[in-house]
Order: structure tokens, then sequence, then C-alpha cells
């Protein structure tokens, strides 16, 4: 959704001026120490290796500042325009199936596009579409990349956060012998 | 403090958020004078639609379903009725 | 057979699994009480509330353990024995499901005594289990397949095969919805306890010992409940499965969608399967705030109606007064004529039972434009006093899910089992586990649990409500510290309907302001259908009696199919236009046809009872040349020459946000206020009250057919047939 902000920013003027190429300091500042003129000054391996002009255009990027842009990919993604304006993006956590008891499958989070028109084909009697998103379901493992992902496509999204949550109630074996309540199970 | 709804204005609908800060006054105002707004017309629909989070609004809808609205952020109860009677014009 | 590789199907049960996100952030929460027990699972730290079984401290974790028997919403049973594991210093494995934990109590689930156990419990139940997978509908879905491929060894022992071979059950009859095939039949006896807890029908047991041992309802007597399908959802195997869906599909060639449904008032959230355009079978969705994981019978078989009596194309009146099908150009022009030509005050919409939310707000915007109020609901509720201003004089203000933890039920006039059966689970849990007492005011009705029977006088409410009233359940109701009441919409019908509204509102007041707990309400309204609730939002004004009376010249029905507004109640030269999906009472009346779309091909709105506002999704596309009924609305305001400002749904839901932005918060649940101003207003209400109050739905029969689409159901039909019949049976 931004841009990276870029990590030269991060770097202070001295750290970036330090790194470029030029006359080691340390030598003229320690010059009255006479232990440390045998040591050789310790040169930064990126301001030895980095080109001048990147070296410019870091200094230049230090001065200037980094406003997030919105990234829009839906001109170079190949998707028709039709279907990044028209279709709306349901970003869910996939229910758990009814008839089973694992819950092993349901814990990320898909996108899927509006059902579109299906119909037997008269050939095979399989499905036709006239859809191409008829089957794209993308998986993510948190809301936020989903809605990162349909941003930076274009598409209108809307989250449906499941009611899944339970208050934790212990449960005990014995309330089915219980005496006078009627937890009492006639069926043991 | 009577208040006459009728003629062209066909129906009157609040919104205002439960907790906000900003419908206080609003939720003061129902509190205090619906009832006696009510009583005064009692067939006129006066439609108090509570949604946690939203902005206190009022819309009036007049006759051929020309509709008004008018923020109610932040007044205080006599404001709010001050706006009801301008609407009510 | 399985979709994932058997990599993933082992990692299962390993301890580096990733724990769940919820269970992961329960557990970062429940370190810090100081009475919580430490537990070891696979040497992973977890504090739990002590008396937890090992099972749920296991789930804390994000360990999973298999298991057949054990349900969270029912009772522990530990009769199945696939969720054993190794306990530290205990000689024998331990089944998970029933065994409190200790303190310091280290649990191995995957150790090879674990391993062991697992395997020889599936290898035990395989032996009886015949090799019905290519014939059965639990194939794809079936818990012992998945748990025999993770946690099975891949030989058999069984050499009695050549010999005696494996046993086999008859099948037991339990009526048209449930298939029984008993010889897959693991006797886990989940179907015992949901019969006997939540269904509160008592009728499943096991008969016979061993190998001999029978689940079933040992005479043959059909499953008299409104719940019985969610039998069909916890059987692990194919034992019960749908009938109507038998052999229809395998789940992994099925669509699924999530919707919600709308033949009830309580909106339960479902999962619409389909393949090719055609909806196969409707499966409940967990939603913890209204239908918990179950769903009614009505609302999970009605879906074959859909299918039959559809209206397909527009349909116009020829000159012999027979509908014909036209194009929709004709249609809709000779709709706009009429509408264009009928003078405003004549001018009457009426909107029926399953009306969405865009097309309600469509239709009133395209009335008030035309210069006409007569919008109206086919459901009565009282104008007088407060009528509609306050949210909280018709909806259930108590929300669903806080009803369990009612400690007193006042219901009133209504027959919650059948109007709407999730509410009806709910009371029924707090009644098993919180020792909630029920009384009823109102004819005397089976609601699977005991209740005081009050008197079905309506006077009695009165007495209450000033609190002259001689039976205990006044005292009842006094010394609750959450008590509920619960209204039925059906008894504001009457003229003593607003009287009655009055003296509830009156009672339920006077018990709130008592009460400590300044968050819980009391009053409850039960609305009949799914569509009231936004209607009453958006404006509707309920009841058609006084427009009728006043002779309109053009009606339009939106879904109007209860009957209310008939050809002989109109003037002669009235014009009806009917728009809706199936061809019930309302197309009969009608002139003119324009087909709209059910509630599983739109992407649509509706406000369930408690005003929870919820969407349906489209899982299929509408028939032939049916439409969208916002649509349909829209194009028809283009024609009349008042075109409406919205073009597409987001238009739509934003003008849907400026009449009630609760009508857009979906999934959210609102607190509404305002009692006391209602009840003042009431209090000039307050008449004399002499009826008996009586609900529509008495018994099981009347339950399944009840709106258009479970009309067309041949599969409710034969429910109907099926209970009748049952009715003969001396058992």
């Amino acid at each position: 959704m931004f841009k990276v902000i870029s990590h030269t920013a991060n770097l202070t003027r001295s750290q970036l001026s330090r790194s470029l190429p030029a006359f080691s300091t340390s030598a003229t500042r320690l010059a009255g120490d006479p232990t440390s003129r045998k040591e050789a000054p310790i040169i930064d391996n990126e301001s030895v290796l980095t080109l001048p002009e990147k070296a410019k255009e870091r200094k230049a990027l230090d001065t200037a500042i980094v406003v997030p842009v919105k990234v829009d990919l839906s001109p170079i993604t190949g998707v028709p325009e039709e279907h990044v304006k028209t279709r709306r993006v349901r970003i869910y956590q996939p229910a758990k199936n009814a008839m089973q008891s694992g819950t092993n499958n349901i814990h990320h989070w898909e996108m899927e596009f509006d059902t579109r028109q299906r119909w037997e084909n008269p050939l095979m009697g399989w499905t036709s579409t006239g859809d191409p998103l008829s089957n794209m379901k993308v998986q993510f493992s948190s809301p936020d990349e989903a809605i990162e992902h349909c941003e930076k496509n274009g598409w209108i999204w809307y989250l449906d956060i499941p009611k899944t949550e339970k208050q934790f109630k212990p449960k005990n074996y014995g309330v089915n012998f219980s005496w006078n309540r009627r937890t009492r199970v006639s069926t043991k | 403090m009577s208040l006459r709804l009728g003629g062209a204005l066909r129906e009157l609908r609040i919104h205002l958020c439960q907790t906000s800060k900003q419908s206080e006054g609003v939720r003061e105002f129902i509190k205090n004078n619906y009832v006696n707004i009510k009583k005064e017309n009692p067939n006129f629909p006066i439609l108090i639609r509570e949604c946690s989070g939203v902005q206190p609004r009022v819309w009036a809808r007049y006759e051929h379903g020309v509709e008004c609205c008018q923020d109610l952020n932040d007044l205080t109860p006599d404001q709010v009725m001050d706006v009801l009677k301008r609407l009510a014009q | 057979m399985l979709r994932q590789p058997l990599s993933r199907a082992l990692a299962l049960t390993s301890p580096t699994r990733a724990a769940p996100l919820a269970a992961r952030r329960f557990a970062e929460q429940v370190q810090a009480r100081p009475d919580n027990v430490e537990v070891f699972i696979d040497d992973q730290p977890v504090y739990v509330p002590p008396g937890t079984t090992v099972l749920q401290a296991a789930a804390q974790v994000g360990v999973e353990i298999p298991r057949f028997c054990y349900h969270e919403r029912l009772a522990v049973a530990g009769n199945c024995r696939m969720c054993l594991v190794e306990v530290e210093k205990s000689p024998k494995p331990v089944a998970a499901c029933a065994m409190p934990v200790m303190k310091g109590m280290r649990v191995k689930t995957n150790s090879d005594l674990t391993r062991k156990a697992r395997e020889g419990v599936m290898e035990f139940l395989l032996v009886n289990h015949p090799l019905d997978c290519p014939i059965c509908d639990q194939g794809g879905e079936c818990d012992l397949q998945d748990q025999s491929m993770a946690f099975g060894s891949d030989k058999s022992r069984f050499t009695d095969i050549h010999f005696s071979g494996k046993r086999a059950v008859e099948d037991k009859d339990v009526g048209p919805l449930i298939k029984t095939i008993m010889t897959r039949c693991i006797h886990c006896t989940r179907c015992i306890r949901f019969a006997s807890e939540v269904a509160g029908v008592d009728d499943f047991g096991t008969t016979g010992r061993g190998t001999d041992m029978q689940v079933g309802t040992y005479v043959e007597k059909m499953f008299l409940s409104e719940l019985s399908g969610n039998i069909i959802d916890l059987c692990p195997v194919g034992a019960l499965t749908s009938k109507p869906y038998s052999f229809a599909a395998r789940p992994w060639e099925t669509r699924r969608i999530d919707s919600v449904d709308v033949l009830d008032p309580l909106g339960s959230n479902i999962v619409v399967a389909t393949r090719t355009n055609e909806v196969l079978r409707i499966l409940p969705r967990t939603n913890e705030e209204i239908n918990e994981e179950w769903l009614a019978d009505k609302s999970r078989f009605a879906c074959d109606g859909l299918k039959r009596q559809r209206l397909v194309t527009p349909m116009m009146a020829d000159s012999r007064g027979n509908l014909t099908p036209c194009e929709w150009e004709d249609a809709i022009v000779a709709a706009a004529r009429a509408l264009r030509d009928c003078p405003p005050d004549k001018l009457v919409a009426v909107s029926g039972d399953l009306a969405d939310a865009e097309s309600l707000v469509a239709l009133k915007d395209l009335l008030n434009k035309l210069g006409s109020e007569n919008t109206c609901t086919e459901q009565y509720f009282p104008l007088e006093g407060s009528g509609i201003d306050f949210r909280s004089s018709y909806l259930l203000n108590t929300k669903i899910a806080n009803v369990e933890e009612a400690d007193f039920v006042l219901l009133i006039g209504t027959n919650v089992r059948f109007e709407a059966p999730l509410l009806n689970a709910r009371i029924r849990k707090a009644f098993i586990h919180k020792e909630t007492d029920v009384a009823l005011v109102g004819p005397k009705v089976d609601l699977t649990y005991d209740y005081m029977h009050v008197g079905d006088s309506a006077s009695i409410v009165k007495d209450l409500a000033t609190g002259t009233s001689a039976h205990e359940v006044l005292k009842r109701l006094e010394s609750a510290k959450r008590p509920v009441v619960i209204l039925g919409a059906d008894q504001l019908k009457t003229q003593e309907g607003s009287a009655l509204l009055a003296y509830t509102q009156e009672l339920a007041l006077r018990l709130q302001d008592k009460l400590q707990d300044k968050n819980w309400k009391v009053l409850n309204v039960l609305q009949r259908t799914a569509s009231q609730v936004a209607a009453l939002d958006i404006g509707y004004k309920p009841g058609v009696g006084k427009v009728l009376e006043a002779g309109p010249k053009v009606v339009y029905l939106l879904g109007a199919d209860a009957g209310v507004v008939t050809r002989e109640s109109l003037p002669k030269d009235a014009v009806v236009i009917y728009q809706g999906h199936h061809g019930d009472v309302g197309a009969q009346a009608a002139d003119i046809v324009l087909p709209g779309a059910a509630y599983t091909e739109k992407r649509a709105t509706y406000v369930n009872a408690e005003g929870r506002a919820q969407q349906t999704l489209v899982a299929v596309t509408p028939p032939g040349k049916a439409r969208e009924d916002w649509k349909i609305i829209r194009a028809l305001s283009e024609v009349v020459g008042e075109r409406l400002p919205y073009d597409n749904l987001d238009e739509v839901r934003t003008r849907m946000s400026e009449i009630s932005p609760a009508l857009v918060s979906y999934g959210d649940v609102q607190d509404n206020n305002y009692f006391a101003q209602a009840r003042a207003l009431a209090q000039s209400l307050q008449k004399p009250v002499s009826g008996k109050l009586d609900v529509q739905l008495k018994t099981l029969e009347d339950y399944f057919m009840t709106d258009s689409i479970s009309r067309a159901s041949p599969t409710m039909a034969k429910c109907v047939q099926a209970v009748l019949k049952q009715k003969q049976s001396p058992y």
C-alpha cells in the first residue's frame, strides 16, 4: 500500500558524510596521538564500493522527505477494467464445515469475488461461466495482508469478521450425574 | 416548546450515537422533549435511529421525496430544538 | 480422498503447529488469573481454570485431540475413547474429554502410547463399519475417513470377516428428513444427547448391549423436532444423512457461499452449497450470537422450494384476466403508466415477508417521490403512542445470546418454539444450565421444557404490569436479577394490541428500573418475519387495514404473500402489481407480475429480530428473466419519470445509511434506549384488555409451511404429512 521509506533517511548526516569517500578524518583528528597514527583508518565498505552517482543520489535523498503513495497496480496486472471497477471482494475466514469437527482449515483468511452467473454447458453438462474471476480465491494469513492486496489491485473490498469467539466454559463430566439439577442426563 | 410538524414535512429521522460526546445534546433533547413533541403531533413519524459511532444528524423528508439534512454535532438540546423548528417550516 | 497431502494430515497432532489466533490470545489472557492451574500439554505450559478437561486445555494451546463423541455444545459422554492421551504417572491413558486437569499434569498427545491407543480405537471402530464410502453421502466430509487416515493404522487384523462377517443393523425410519443407515453407526451417542438436551425431544436412545447395541427410537417414531436436521451435522459418520440431499453431490464439487437465512426472524447464518447454478443444500454457519451452530428445519430443508413455482418472466393480465408472459419493457411501461396515472393518496405499497432492505428503500423512495405516504407492511404493529419511533419498541432488546444468561423468562402470546426455534433453543439452554424458569401467558403449547402456565387471557398482562396479580409469577419476576419478557408481535394485531404492548412495556420497564445491572434490557418483541424489522426501521407503516379502507387504485405488492391483501378487499378497478419470486397468493391476485430474486440470488440486507443487519450473498443467479428487486424498482422509476438517485449497490447502501445507519452496520447489534419515553406515551393507551391470547403456530405441522418458499417445497409438504401420520400412531 505504501512505498517503502528509504533507509537512508535514517542515517544521520554525519554518518553519511563519513561513508563518502573522502579523506579519512580520523587521521587528522587524532594527529596528536602517536599510538593511533599506526592504526589504519577503518573505511566503510559501502562507501568505497558505491558509485559516485549513487553516492550523490543518497546524499540528495537524505535531504528530501519521502511521502507514502498509494500503489495502484490495476493498469499493469492485466485484469480488465470492468473486473476491477464492478467487482466486490469479500475478505473472510472460511466457515467450519458443519458436518465435521475438525478445525485445521479455517485459521486463515481468504478473499473471494461476488458470484456471477454459471450455467450448465449443453455439451457435457459441465459448469460454464463468463466470469474470469469465478474461481479466484486467494489465501492470506491475516486480514491486513488481504486488505493490502485488494488495495494494490484496486478492488473494492469488505471485511466479514466471523462471530465465532465463545466464552470459555469448562466442561464437566460430573454434571451428568447431578442430584437435583436439570443437567442430570437421563440417557447415560 | 411547541413544535408543529406537518404540512410539507412528512417525516423526521434523527440519527445519533448512544455513547459519543457529540450526540450528547441530541440524547438529552430526546430524553426531555420527545414525549411532548409526540403528544402534540401524535401521527407524525419522528424516527429515532441509534447506531454506535455515527455522527448525529437529522433528516427531514418533505413532499415528493425532497430531503434535507442537518448536522447536530456538538449541539445543545436547545440548538437541536431550533434546528427542528427551522426544518418544520 | 483427502484434498491435502498426507503430510499435512499427519501434522494435525504436531505440537509445533502454530496455535490458532483465538486460542493463543485466550491463553495469554487466562494466564493472569490467580486461581488457574498450570498444565503441560506436550511440554507447553497453559493456565486453565480448575475443572477444565484435558481436551479443552489442549485446545487452548492449539492441539486438537481427535474425538468422535465429544461435542462442545453437548454433555460429555466419553464413550468413543478416541481422545485417549497419555498422562505422565498414570497407568492408563485417560479420556481427555472427561478428565479434569490437575495441577502440574503433564499430558503427551503424540507419544507412542497415545498413538497406539488411537490406532487401536480406530481399528475397533472399523471392524464393524461397512465398506460404504462410495455410496455414503458423508464421503469427503466424514470424520471417520479423515481420522482413520490421520491416526489409524494401515492394516486390518479383522480375520473374522471371512467367517461371520461384519455386523449389520436395520435402518430406522425417523421421518422424511433424516435418512438412517444404522449399520454405519459408531454409537457415539451425539444424536441421543442432542435430542435430549438441545431439541428437548427425548426420543433417541440405545437398545441392547455390545455388538447388538442399536441407536434409535426403539419403536418406529418420527423425530418430531423443529431442530431435527442438526443431528445430520452432528453424526460423525454417514449413519444419519439428509434424505432430500441423498446421493445428490460430493462436498468437493459444491461451491459454498456464506449467507443468511430469511425464513425465520432470527437471521441464522448459513452456508449455501451450490453446483452449476443450483442450490443443493443449506448448512449452518457458526455464529455464537445468533444460532451457535444449529439451524432450524425449515431454513435447512426448504431450499428445494427455490426451484418450484418460480416466476421467471414478467406477466401481464390479458383481456380475459389471465396472466400471460410478456417482455420486460411491456410490463414496466404498463406498471409505470398505472403508477403515474394514480392519484398519490390512492397509491399503496405493501411489503411482504421476505423483502430485503434495498428494495424496501427503493420502493419507499419511489412512492414518496410520487407523493404517496402509503407504504405499509403486512404484519401489524400498533402505531399509537410512540409507535415505531423507537427501535426498542419492536426489537429483541435482550439480545439472543444474552437470553441464555437470563434467570426468569416470561413469554406472552408467543410460541417461541415454532416462531424462532433457535431462540427457543437458547431459552432451553438457560433452562438446563442456569436453572432458569419460564412462564407462559397464552395457549398451552409444548415448548420442550417445563414452564408455568399462567393462563391465556390478556388481562393477566395487565395484572402483572400494574402489580396486582396474585400469581407467583409476579414475585418471581420482581425478584429475578435478569428477567426477560418476550411478547409475540402477532398479538398486537387485534384492537387491544396497543393496550397489550403498553402493558408489556410498563411491566418490562418496571422490572428494568429495579435491576442492578444497568445494561440489562427486559422488553423484547419477537417479530414473525425477516423483513419486518427492516421495514419498520425504514419507516413503513405497519398494517394494511387503514389503507385498504380508503380504497386504493394501485397496489404494489413487494413479495406480499401472507394473504392480507386479497382481490376482494380492493375496489374493482384497482391495479395490482406484484414483485416477487414465487407464484403464490400475491401473484394470483396481480394484474402485472414482475419476477424478482429469492434470498439466495441477491446481495441483500436483512435485519433480524434483534436489530442486527446482515447480508445475504449471491449463491446462484435468478432463473429466467428474473432480476434483482431493487433494480426492478429503479428501472420502474426511470420510466415513471421520478428517477431514483442510485445506480449501483453501493449507492443504494449509501441511501440506506441516510435512512438508518444501523441498516448498513453489518453484523453488529445496537443497544436501544428510550424505554421510559415509550412508556410515557403508552400510559394513555393502557385500556382494559379482555381478549384471549392465541398463537398461530401451535403444533409441528403448522411450522413447516409459513412463507412462499416453504409452501413451494415438496420436502416441507412431506414433513407435514409425516407429522400428521405420526399423530395417528400410538407412540
